[in-house]
């Protein structure tokens, strides 16, 4: 601890000082965490918050309708995200409980196929599926598109190379690139969560 | 902050502190004073200081526990809008393949924002809320023979004032768009966009941008609404799914020229059995249709062409001629600027006999890009005479069956 003799004595070249060193220490710990953060993958961020929620554990709540094969791609897309990346998306049947709730829908001639909740720091989002226009697509890209609204929850923007890139980017699949997990576990870690 | 929060109790003891420790704590006077005023304290100066710093550090403490138990945890407060990622079921490769997929395409301004029925599941959570925008029509850019474009309009929108999709963000009364429409619409009464991408916001400069990365927002930046109308011309009449070059001007309709004058020039070289003649024909009309969509009627034409012939010397006076064309139109003679466009090609054709002829006009680039077709007559039959030149006078008229594509810019 400073004394108040030493900090009366340096006057302000003593307080200078600390502020360079305070800065320095801030800078150094800004770009590790941008440099370790950098990937491939690109997050969403809005008002200034990377939306996201504030956890690790996304439990899954697959609100898609049993006869639907939506739901069993669902159920793989959410299988991926866990296997790959530091998070944990556990299938949940409590729907309260859930951070990802899954829900399907004729919703019409809307001109979307599937929509992602952002949020920051919420407990709850959504994911609707229009099957108005998934119903007539093939089960890879149906895939990609659950993949993808999953991914939007977890943090992520479009980008092209995997599912993120699905109807933004002309590279894309229906699965989740290892260099998108990569930094999406890391940008949880360098966050902090 | 409730009373006896951190802050409360940092500031009341920063109050209390003594005299000399305030004075320590404070970096607005010059160095020099503070030093004389802590070595005139002393011992006891040292000593409150010390006591000052820890209860600073204290309420420091105090006031940033207080801070997380009662609010770090906290969700912040939600934004003012919230954007929705949306995965569109159709995003075009380019504008003209946008231009075919649409039932019509038009420069409009937003009249109304209004809220619509809300879009529902049977896991009900609220549904999705829904907008209906009023828009009139301020041109028609391009809509198919079999459609009409819309004077007024209703379109359709996922979202609300507060909450809208990725790529189609809330309409403001008094903005104008270009947009590419679509009958499909969960609300029958309404239209809706074919896809994001045919959305185009247009700036005070009459200059257009897409709402949504991609390939049709790149290819449209800064473009105007009558570059639009030209892809979509291109688009419905050749079919065509390739992006545009805008180098190309687009006529379609029928040609009337009055006066004219035709000339042959026989050359110097002849073959044994030939004769190389030099013809050109220019004539002054007038032409009505559409050139780049836009309509002309009865605008100001010259039509030149020529080319090279070759005569036999067989007793018949058919002939046919080839050589490139040019069709010079004004779009609106009263009007100051410079609205003259030039369609270039290079083919055209006389066939005929006895001073009347089947005019052809190609495309540029061959007949798949546009024909016209017509009657020209001369004063005096065209012969292939071996010697000397013919001149006459000239009159044509000709129509598109398809529209003509011609180079611009002659």
């Amino acid at each position: 601890m400073l004394s108040t003799r030493s900090a009366c004595q340096d006057g302000p070249h003593h307080v200078s000082r600390l502020v360079w060193v305070v800065l320095a220490v801030a800078t150094g710990i800004f770009l590790g965490h941008a440099i370790m953060a950098s990937g491939y993958a690109i997050f969403k961020h809005e008002g200034g918050n990377w939306l996201h929620h504030h956890t690790r554990t996304y439990a899954l709540y697959n609100g898609i309708d049993q006869d639907n094969p939506l739901r069993g791609l669902a159920w793989g897309a959410g299988g991926q995200w866990d296997q790959k990346t530091i998070l944990g998306l556990p299938g949940t049947y409590d729907h309260n409980s859930a951070r990802i709730h899954l829900i399907d829908g004729t919703y019409g001639r809307t001109r979307w196929a599937g929509l992602a909740y952002w949020c920051h720091h919420c407990t709850h989002s959504h994911v609707k599926y229009n099957l108005t226009y998934l119903s007539g697509k093939t089960p890879y890209y149906r895939r990609a598109v659950a993949c993808q609204e999953i991914g939007h929850i977890l943090g992520l923007d479009h980008a092209p190379g995997d599912c993120m890139g699905a109807g933004y980017h002309r590279q894309w699949t229906n699965g989740v690139d290892s260099d998108t997990a990569t930094s999406l576990s890391n940008k949880y870690i360098n966050t902090g969560h | 902050m409730p009373a006896g929060s951190g802050l409360d109790l940092a500031s009341r003891r920063l109050v209390d502190l003594p005299r000399c420790s305030r004075r320590s704590m404070s970096f607005a006077r010059g160095a020099a004073e503070r030093k004389v005023l802590c070595q005139s304290a002393g011992g006891v100066c040292d000593g409150v200081g010390l006591l000052a710093a820890i209860v600073a550090v204290a309420a420091t403490s105090t006031m940033a526990l207080t801070v997380l138990l009662a609010g770090g945890t906290r969700p912040p407060p939600p934004p003012a809008h919230q954007s929705l990622s949306a995965t569109w079921d159709y995003r075009p490769p380019n504008a003209a393949e946008m231009a075919n997929e649409s039932d019509a395409v038009v420069e409009a301004q937003v009249t109304r924002v209004q809220t619509g029925a809300t879009l529902t599941e049977p896991e009900s959570d609220g549904g999705i809320p829904t907008q209906r925008i009023g828009f009139h029509t301020l041109s028609d850019l391009g809509t198919p023979a079999h459609s009409a474009a819309p004077a007024d309009f209703t379109l359709f929108q996922t979202g609300s004032s507060t909450l809208s999709l990725e790529g189609d963000p809330p309409y403001v009364v008094g903005e104008k768009y270009v947009i590419f429409l679509s009958r499909e619409s969960p609300d029958p009464t309404a239209w809706n966009f074919v896809a994001p991408d045919g959305r185009l916001r247009e700036d005070i400069d009459g200059k257009l941008q897409g709402l949504i990365e991609g390939p049709v927002a790149t290819e449209l930046a800064d473009k105007t609404p009558q570059d639009v109308r030209t892809i979509a011309l291109q688009a419905k009449v050749n079919g065509s799914t390739s992006p545009p070059d805008f180098t190309h001007d687009f006529f379609s309709g029928s040609c009337s020229m009055g006066s004219g004058t035709y000339s042959a020039v026989a050359e110097n070289l002849q073959g044994m059995f030939t004769t190389f003649y030099d013809w050109t024909i220019s004539a002054t009309g007038t032409c009505s249709g559409t050139l780049n969509g836009e309509v002309l009627d009865a605008s100001p034409a010259t039509l030149r062409t020529g080319g090279e012939v070759e005569c036999s010397p067989l007793p018949t006076l058919t002939t046919a001629f080839r050589g490139a064309w040019t069709l010079t139109l004004t779009k609106d003679p009263s009007d100051d600027t410079d609205d003259t466009v030039i369609l270039t090609g290079d083919t055209s054709s006389l066939d005929g006999n006895q001073g009347t002829y089947i005019i052809r006009l190609y495309g540029y680039d061959g007949a798949s890009y546009g024909t016209a077709q017509g009657q020209l007559t001369t004063s005096r039959p065209v012969k292939c005479e071996r010697q000397g030149a013919t001149e006459s006078t000239v009159t044509a008229s000709f129509q598109t069956s398809q529209a003509l594509r011609g180079r611009k810019g002659g």
